[in-house]
């Protein structure tokens, strides 16, 4: 459905976005995971054609989308991280217009979207007096107006409460029975359960992409537990990757990311899905450290 | 006082300003202006014309015209550029931050304001060094330093004080915040401009206190040398048989003293706004100033929105309607419907100006198109901008189209809107005056190509409202050139001033597209 290849989206000569990423997709849910600043955003740019690659193609359905938008533009619904809405514009008339712009010309189909967020008793409310919740829920009717084939949804559930991120979850996971629908986020719950496949992202280069049991099959063995005093803590912090450390009495209950055992006593442990990616990107760190001493 | 955090605020302020787009177009609006003003004597026209007979282009005579159109342009376009920092602040959750900060409300405000007159005497170094350049091409006599330093000074330093002290008062007290406060400021400049009749009409011309565009002070110091009741300042016929004038050469013959008294007290006067900004400024206490949307609430304007909000129903229509036109058709008819769907104010005086249109008699229909066309650009200054503004931008550009469109739509909307407020009384004026109508229209264009224009190129609907406003203002005073009666207000228009504006207006209509393909979101 979404082919990427070897996409590169460079600012100036020294600042690379995204380098020489290669990703395919198909319909289903796609969590796109990285710290800040790892190119999430731009890649989720261009997939909306909102800006072009540098270099590489971006195909759907076999059309390069950075010389034909339109061939996507249609079938696109885009949520971005940060948007607003018009001063005096009620729900209705902000999905209005959109759906004007879209050229949406079932009427009733606002009100459905409205009613699949749950905000079809507020259509008449003024949307600049949304809360938070209500405005990205509204947003995501907005990037459904036009039933697309693919959904992209940058960050969806920064500054929600929790059950207003459960609700946005499941919105999501059943769009995307149909439908590719693209997660970016940094925050790994959001996607964990939802999510078939993850793309990993780091320093603009694509780091991993699997499903999250493979994921989680490779950090088996990597993740310890242990527990440790003080002095102990201070060694394992400078020489392993400390997970989570919780102070119980006297000692150090910690959980540590690394390949070998870290230190005696620690017992091999089972990793969530975030402790996973924490360790598969500490063995990504290692691995480019050591091809570059090898390089050396 | 502690002066280091004024002074760094002061230099922030003004570095911030000089690096925004708008800067770059007044500048160059202000260069553009000083050539065309200062035309070469071997056309047939000049500066200044009395009696017939030019005045030589020495320093005194440049540095009083530069410096009398600078004040003009500054004393407007100063405030707009100078406005919307506290509202940013506020907007980005800065204001917050720094009414939680230990730095006093004063000093915050004095640091402002000193800012935006370094700011202004930024720009009026520039319009100088321009003036000082004209000199250079076109001047006849040698360039004199202090005459150019004095009268800037002079005419210059009130417009100064005065506007970064209204910017900041207006910024400070929240009554005054918003679209109703750049209005209310342009009624201020107009009040001042009307004062000048008074200046002229007195048996011995002389400054005014409450002038601090210093134009009374331009008409004192010329009316000491030469018969300013049969003046033309601007660009001006003159008999060349006639010998030249000549104004004197040194800064004390220029400026009588009591002309320079009165500069001093309106330099003290100019400092009132300033005074009361320090009383009134809110601190970004939410208890005085709310977030946007709820001040908007309490407005005058958003009240009577408000009122007339069942008239929003009206545009629903547009909106199915915008759904089955295809492509930027359809896209303009939803931006005309959420333009007219978020002012029902706008929805009002449509109507209004419709009926009106039909009954009122044919002499009264210019007046009412004037009316019409000076609401509408009000009404879509914002346009262009609107997107940015409200944080839609990046789903704007998603639909199809994308941003390249959604330039091309909203221009479209702009001219849409125009051509609905004025349609009834163009078609009436189109039956006895064409050429009266044509020029409305491509009038209408124009003006549309230059807000979709600038609002792109400086992110800022400010930078098309002043100019729009000026421009207007400019318009309607001056009756007999053809190139001024851009929408055929007096009837002056010809078949060149029309083809001129056309292409004028797509010329900034590419321009504008060409900057946002560049600059897609």
């Amino acid at each position: 459905m979404l082919d990427l290849q070897n996409v590169t989206k460079s600012f100036g000569k020294h600042v690379t976005a995204v380098a020489d990423l290669s990703l395919r997709l198909a319909p289903g849910v796609v969590g796109l995971i990285g710290h800040n600043g790892a190119g999430k955003s731009t890649l989720m740019q261009m997939i909306a054609t909102l800006t072009g690659p540098s270099s590489g193609r971006i195909l759907f359905d076999g059309v390069d989308i950075a010389i034909k938008p339109e061939a996507i533009r249609r079938r696109l619904g885009y949520l971005p991280q940060d948007f607003g809405v018009y001063r005096n514009v009620s729900a209705l008339e902000f999905m209005q217009y959109f759906a004007a712009l879209k050229g949406v010309r079932d009427p009733a189909r606002i009100r459905r979207l409205l009613e699949l967020v749950n905000l079809h008793e507020q259509a008449g409310r003024m949307a600049s007096t949304f809360s938070g919740g209500m405005l990205r829920r509204l947003g995501i009717a907005q990037a459904l107006l036009n039933d697309p084939d693919v959904l992209v949804v940058d960050e969806p559930t920064a500054g929600l409460d929790p059950e207003e991120r459960l609700r946005f979850r499941n919105l999501l996971a059943e769009l995307g029975f149909n439908k590719l629908v693209i997660i970016s986020t940094h925050i790994v719950s959001d996607v964990e359960s939802i999510a078939g496949q993850l793309a990993i992202m780091k320093s603009g280069r694509l780091a991993a992409c699997d499903t999250p049991d493979a994921i989680l099959g490779r950090a088996r063995g990597q993740v310890w537990s242990a527990s440790v005093d003080a002095a102990e803590y201070d060694v394992l912090r400078a020489t392993t990757h400390v997970l989570q450390a919780l102070r119980q009495g006297e000692r150090i209950a910690l959980r540590i990311a690394h390949p070998t055992l870290p230190c005696l006593g620690a017992q091999p442990s089972e990793p969530s899905l975030e402790e996973a990616l924490m360790a598969q990107r500490y063995a990504v760190n290692e691995t480019a450290g050591a091809a570059a001493r090898e390089a050396a | 006082m502690n002066l280091d955090p004024i002074r760094t605020l002061a230099l922030l302020e003004a570095r911030v300003r000089l690096r925004r787009t708008s800067t770059l177009v007044t500048l160059l609006a202000v260069i553009a202006l000083s050539w065309l003003i200062v035309p070469d004597p071997a056309g047939g026209q000049t500066l200044m014309a009395i009696d017939g007979a030019r005045v030589r282009y020495t320093s005194a005579m440049l540095a009083l015209g530069s410096a009398a159109q600078a004040s003009l342009l500054f004393a407007l376009a100063g405030f707009y550029l100078l406005r919307g920092r506290m509202g940013e602040d506020q907007r980005s959750g800065m204001g917050g931050v720094i009414g939680a900060s230990a730095l006093g409300g004063r000093p915050f405000v004095l640091g402002r304001w000193c800012g935006g007159v370094l700011y202004l005497l930024a720009l009026v170094g520039a319009s100088m060094a321009t003036a000082l350049a004209c000199h250079l091409v076109r001047g006849e006599g040698p360039i004199e330093p202090l005459v150019y330093l004095s009268t800037y000074l002079v005419v210059l330093g009130p417009m100064a004080l005065f506007t970064a002290g209204c910017a900041v008062l207006w910024e400070s007290w929240a009554p005054l915040m918003g679209k109703r406060g750049d209005l209310l400021y342009f009624v201020v400049w107009v009040g001042q401009m009307a004062m000048l009749p008074s200046a002229t009409t007195a048996p011995v011309a002389s400054a005014l206190p409450f002038d601090f565009t210093g134009m009374s002070a331009v008409i004192a110091a010329l009316s000491a040398h030469v018969d300013i009741h049969n003046m033309s300042l601007g660009i001006a016929d003159f008999d060349p048989t006639l010998a030249p004038l000549t104004l004197p050469a040194s800064p004390a013959s220029l400026w009588r003293a009591d002309i320079v008294a009165v500069r001093a007290v309106s330099a003290l006067l100019a400092l009132v706004p300033l005074w009361l900004a320090l009383c009134l400024f809110h601190r970004f206490s939410p208890d005085r100033v709310k977030p946007a949307r709820a001040r908007a609430r309490r407005s005058p304007l958003a009240l009577l929105n408000g009122w007339l909000r069942p008239l929003a129903r009206l545009a629903q229509p547009l909106y199915r309607l915008a759904a089955r036109l295809p492509g930027s058709a359809g896209q303009a008819t939803a931006d005309v419907a959420l333009t007219l769907g978020t002012a029902p104010t706008a929805i009002a005086l449509l109507l209004a100006a419709q009926v009106l249109a039909l009954v009122l008699p044919t002499a009264s229909l210019a007046p009412l198109v004037l009316a019409c066309v000076a609401y509408w650009g009000v009404l879509v200054s914002d346009l262009p901008t609107r997107d940015g503004d409200a944080g839609c931008a990046v789903l704007g550009a998603a639909v199809a189209g994308g941003a390249a469109r959604r330039y091309w739509r909203q221009l479209g909307a702009a001219f849409m809107l125009g051509l609905m407020f004025t349609a009834v009384a163009a078609l009436r004026l189109a039956l006895l005056d064409p050429l009266r109508a044509l020029a409305l229209l491509t009038g209408l264009f124009a003006l549309a190509a230059f807000a979709a224009m600038l609002g792109r190129l400086s992110g800022s609907a400010r930078t098309f409202l002043v100019l729009f406003l000026f421009g207007l203002y400019m318009g309607v005073q001056i009756h007999h050139v053809p190139m001024a009666d851009v929408v055929g207000f007096h009837g002056t228009a010809t078949l060149l001033s029309v083809l001129v504006w056309s292409a004028l207006g797509a010329a900034a209509a590419w321009t504008g597209h060409w900057f946002n393909r560049g600059h897609a979101a």
